[in-house]
């Protein structure tokens, strides 16, 4: 018995050794595989300048996790469509997203939460580190994490501050309205006085000297497509103090209220006092005439122009001063003496992993790698080719790029500042549907179409309570409530 | 196997073909229109003709159909004008046609997405060489696409700059294809050039310009890639195609049912249009030869 007690520990003792030593062998780091090795993962991302990123860290990722990064690049205005095809067939093509934050109503089912990784590491990406107008109006969905935000894109107003600086224009602006050029704007009605007050013709003097081009007041960007948004900007203020898309009790639209139709007729009194042919404005015409034509005294547009301020052209004018950029929140309406400002906060481009990525795990380190506080993120940041604003307090506060670029101390702080007041989009499924349906009947009425303001706002209210119905009052009346949470 | 079943075999692949690529596509398209079928909500309910009512309520399908219409018009007549006229001066210079037909030709060969951002930046009304001609002559800038009166034209000129040479083109093969005899037998009698074109050239080119008018209605019916890219239907709805609005309907808001809809309509005037027309025209030759 004592022989074979002795055997038996023997083996134990011999086993236990081989175990340990080849366990041993497998933790040792120079022959250790890498974390994600051999593994793919797919990433959708708008075309262009927001695909560099990716690209550029395709290679940093396969030497950190050995996994291969897939880049695919969509245009913005067939993400939606493309991406929600792919998820609501589930073919499992994409392991990361990147999305509009307005469009979570309809990727919210194929969507993978991130609360269980933030709990898992710690916060290792940082939502602790975004911007509550971010984080809250993004990234936050029906109160779990969906979502990380890569682009703190927002709305700004810019006004040309140097010539808003000139004392005889400020005597000129005195006189005829009575009250002293604000700056900057801070509500409606005084943008439509400044614009008046500024559209001039070549030839004509501007802050004492001679047009060379026809001189504007105001633009927007007033393309069929997403005009909208410039819509919006105003829609949200003109129905201040409590400013709803819908009736949170029962669905029913606000956007012909009396409110939506104030705002409606004061985008169209503002286009006597634009640049001709502003109808067809995309982003490219209204960046370049305003940034470098210097023929626009005011617009409102992304966050590219207060990044690039120092591009800024002079005036139109013989011997022009010195190219000033105003940068301020968009424009607000008084009410009961107080002034309402809002800043749309939901025109932003996030990034998701798909509940039907076979990679998850892989995806979620890519994410982290990508938009985790530290030199990796800030460098992109910074880099006014690749077209991702900042959105994290380390960005805001980031001691690198203030030294890096005197001056944009500025639009940090102001853009801080706009971003107390942010707004979200309308996020409920069918969302693009709805901001569609808005921008054709905004646009039609620009172009005529429509006796008045009214009739235009009727037309889309109906199409909305269509809309409702299709994708069911009760669930939509869910989703809406989801937005304030 | 009788001879019958053997026919049978050798017609079945064909059938077999056509029933998956041609009547399959038409059956679905069909039965999905007849659906409340939206990708993004799970259930398809039958609706009946919900979605096609709902079309022929709504003002933005009529204003569509309108747009198009004019474009059918408005492009067949130009076309065909200048392709004629392009095509019977080539037709006279049968040295030069070798040198200027291929360079005739390189509008119809640039991809209409790339006809769009050329458009884009040739009518620019700031900066566009269009409007720097039209203020060298002493003209106003004109606002082109961005104007809710002439988006539509400057479209219609883009098209028409691009299709005119395939036009040209098939005139111009069907010209030299034409028997020398009834010209010779015309100037023997004394006839004139403008008679000869209206009485001989004009109707032995009838079966090429029905070829014409079909393919190019056809096509016109379809087109919606530089509106896409120059106007996205706008100014408003003013320069929105049938098929762009079926495209947003389908592809932008995911509502397949209405968009099925949509091309049904499209598709059965259409049918009928073609068929009256093709008709139309096989009467019109058993006429002329009967004479």
């Amino acid at each position: 018995m004592k022989k074979l007690l002795t055997l038996i520990i023997c083996f134990l003792l011999v086993l236990s050794f081989s175990v340990f030593a080849g366990g041993k062998k497998e933790v040792a780091p120079e022959e250790k595989a890498k974390e994600f090795e051999g593994v793919k993962v797919s990433v959708v991302a708008h075309s262009g300048h927001h695909a560099t990123p990716w690209y550029d860290e395709a290679p940093v990722l396969k030497e950190k996790y050995g996994l291969d990064l897939n880049v695919i690049e969509i245009t913005a205005d067939e993400i939606y469509s493309r991406v929600v095809l792919e998820l609501t067939q589930r073919t499992g093509a994409y392991d990361i997203v990147q999305y509009n934050s307005a469009w979570i109503g309809d990727y919210e089912p194929y969507i993978l939460p991130l609360d269980d990784y933030v709990v898992r590491d710690n916060d290792a990406i940082g939502f602790a580190d975004l911007l509550p107008a971010f984080n809250k109006a993004q990234n936050l969905w029906g109160g779990k994490k969906v979502s990380v935000t890569l682009d703190g894109d927002t709305f700004l107003f810019y006004y040309r501050k140097d010539l808003f600086q000139d004392s005889g224009e400020q005597s000129a602006f005195k006189a005829k309205f009575g009250y002293a050029l604000p700056d900057p704007p801070e509500t409606w009605q005084q943008v439509v006085d400044i614009a008046e007050f500024f559209t001039r013709k070549k030839g004509e003097k501007l802050a004492g000297r001679t047009l060379t081009k026809d001189f504007y007041g105001y633009a927007d960007q007033a393309k069929r497509g997403r005009v909208y948004y410039w819509y919006l900007f105003r829609f949200v203020p003109f129905n201040a103090p409590d400013p709803h898309y819908f009736d949170p009790k029962t669905m029913e639209p606000r956007i012909n209220s009396s409110g939506a139709v104030a705002a409606l007729e004061n985008m169209k009194e503002l286009l006597a006092y634009s640049p001709p042919g502003v109808l067809s404005w995309e982003w490219d015409e209204l960046y370049a005439a305003a940034m470098n034509d210097g023929t626009v005294c005011m617009w409102i547009h992304w966050t590219d122009e207060g990044r690039g301020f120092n591009t800024l052209a002079p005036l139109a004018v013989e011997s022009a001063p010195a190219p000033v950029l105003g940068i301020s929140a968009s424009p607000g309406v008084e009410v009961g003496g107080k002034v309402y400002q809002y800043t749309i906060v939901d025109s932003a481009w996030v990034a998701s992993i798909c509940k039907d990525s076979k990679n998850q795990d892989a995806a979620y380190a890519v994410l982290k790698h990508m938009f985790g506080p530290g030199p990796v993120n800030l460098g992109y940041i910074m880099d006014p080719q690749i077209g991702w604003d900042p959105s994290r307090y380390s960005h805001f506060n980031s001691k690198e790029w203030r030294e890096k670029i005197p001056g944009i101390e500025n639009y940090l702080e102001l853009e801080l500042k706009a971003l107390e007041q942010g707004y979200p989009m309308l996020k409920i499924p069918g969302a693009f549907e709805y901001n569609d349906v808005l921008d054709l009947n905004v646009s039609k009425y620009l172009a005529g179409d429509f006796p008045n303001a009214k009739a235009a706002l009727d037309v889309v209210a109906n199409r909305w309570n269509e809309l409702n119905k299709k994708f069911g009052a009760e669930k939509q009346k869910g989703f809406y409530a989801k937005i304030w949470q | 196997m009788t001879v019958k079943k053997r026919a049978l075999m050798l017609v079945l692949p064909t059938v077999v073909v056509l029933a998956l690529i041609v009547i399959f596509p038409l059956v679905f398209s069909l039965s999905v229109s007849v659906r409340a079928y939206d990708i993004r909500i799970p259930e398809h309910p039958f609706i009946g003709f919900g979605n096609w009512i709902s079309l022929l309520k709504n003002p933005d399908f009529y204003s569509a159909v309108l747009v198009t219409g004019t474009m059918i018009l408005a492009e067949l007549f130009f076309e065909l004008l200048l392709g004629l006229c392009v095509a019977l001066l080539l037709l006279q210079l049968p040295r030069s046609r070798k040198i200027f037909q291929p360079i005739l030709l390189i509008p119809m060969m640039v991809m209409p997405v790339v006809v769009g951002y050329m458009g884009r930046l040739v009518f620019e009304v700031r900066s566009g060489p269009i409007n720097y001609f039209l203020n060298m002559l002493g003209l106003e800038s004109l606002c082109w696409h961005a104007s809710p009166d002439l988006a539509l034209i400057t479209i219609l000129i883009l098209r028409i700059w691009r299709w005119t040479p395939f036009v040209m083109a098939v005139l111009l093969a069907g010209l030299l294809s034409l028997p020398m005899e009834p010209y010779q037998s015309a100037q023997v009698d004394g006839a004139n050039i403008w008679q000869i074109f209206i009485h001989i050239t004009i109707p032995m080119l009838k079966p090429i310009i029905t070829l014409v008018v079909i393919m190019r209605s056809l096509e016109i019916l379809q087109t919606f890639d530089i509106m896409y890219v120059l106007t996205m239907g706008g100014p408003g709805a003013k320069t929105m195609t049938l098929s762009l609005y079926a495209y947003i309907t389908g592809f932008r808001y995911w509502d397949i049912g209405q968009a099925s809809a949509a091309a049904w309509l499209i598709m059965i005037p259409l049918s009928i249009m073609v068929t009256l027309f093709v008709k139309m025209m096989e009467k019109g030759e058993k006429i002329e030869q009967a004479k």
